[in-house]
């Protein structure tokens, strides 16, 4: 098949690339299994920094939970995900051996590489799901 | 077919009002049904606030993917398709190579279909998840903007996704 060229409206003017990346970036790569997307952190810079957005990874683990895997952020600190442990009675009654595993959820939970506390505490009860995964096993 | 505009008022049950879409990129018009063309959040928005005159013109999208898009409101403006049915409707009109989906998808923003939308963006999805990336940047005609220090630094960030891959 004959190869087309990109049409005016995609790789044209600046404005319409930038409508075509919004559409793709929240239509598309949000659909995208996680491999693909740290393959996809390769095709230029803004593709990586909508990728690794903590708020684009939010949409994105919305989108794959519950088959997927979240996509695991390199960057994020371990020690602040302790705080985001949402209840005190919950953090009791995890077996120690469990404990490891329940901060690895954490640790791949996007939200939990935002830097306040506030918006960790309000989306804290999206972390349940994750949580009672982790203590059926 | 194409441009009859059709004022037959003559029969006793209220007729069916028709609209006219026009591509303007290759001036190709449909005429359809207005509950099928109300799907279009955008053509249900310029109906109501009256904008819309008999031939309602539709920039950057040409005809062969207004068909498409046609071809799918009609789908599910029928109140009796099962949703099997639709499906597999649906999968029939994005079976398209990826430049015409691309135009699909950005048809169906730009008409602002919600279902249409979503069933292309995962066939996008679907199609470009096993692809290198550097056929990704070819086919949305992204240009690389980094050096080629960078780009191996920014693999080796991820380098297990790498795995088979140039």
């Amino acid at each position: 098949m004959e190869k087309k060229t990109i049409r005016p409206s995609i790789g044209g003017s600046g404005e319409g690339k930038l409508l075509l990346h919004d559409l793709v970036a929240e239509e598309i790569l949000t659909r995208l299994p996680a491999n693909s997307l740290m393959r996809f952190t390769c095709v230029c810079k803004l593709w990586r920094s909508t990728i690794l957005d903590p708020c684009f990874q939010q949409v994105h683990r919305a989108r794959s939970l519950p088959s997927d895997r979240v996509v695991p952020l390199r960057r994020a600190p371990l020690r602040r995900v302790r705080i985001a442990l949402p209840d005190p009675c919950l953090r009791r009654k995890v077996r120690p051996r469990y404990r490891r595993s329940l901060t690895a959820s954490f640790f791949f939970d996007p939200a939990a590489n935002r830097a306040s506390a506030t918006p960790l505490l309000a989306k804290s009860r999206s972390f349940f799901p994750l949580l009672s995964r982790h203590l059926l096993l | 077919m194409a441009s009859a505009p059709e004022n037959e008022k003559n029969a006793s049950a209220p007729e069916k009002k028709t609209l006219t879409l026009k591509s303007m990129i290759n001036n190709e018009e449909f005429v359809v049904d207005e509950h099928v063309a109300l799907q279009s959040v955008t053509i249900k928005n310029m109906v109501d606030s009256d904008c819309a005159g008999d031939v309602i013109p539709v920039p950057t999208i040409s005809g062969e993917i207004l068909a498409l898009v046609i071809e799918y409101c009609k789908n599910h403006a029928n109140p009796s398709a099962s949703e099997d049915d639709l499906k597999k409707a649906d999968a029939g009109i994005v079976a398209k190579d990826i430049y015409t989906l691309i135009d699909l998808v950005l048809a169906a923003n730009f008409l602002d279909i919600k279902g249409l939308l979503e069933v292309t963006s995962q066939k996008i999805a679907d199609s470009i998840k096993d692809l290198p990336h550097q056929d990704v940047r070819e086919i949305f005609g992204v240009e690389n903007d980094y050096t080629p220090e960078e780009e191996a630094a920014v693999r080796a960030e991820h380098d297990w996704a790498f795995e088979g891959f140039p």
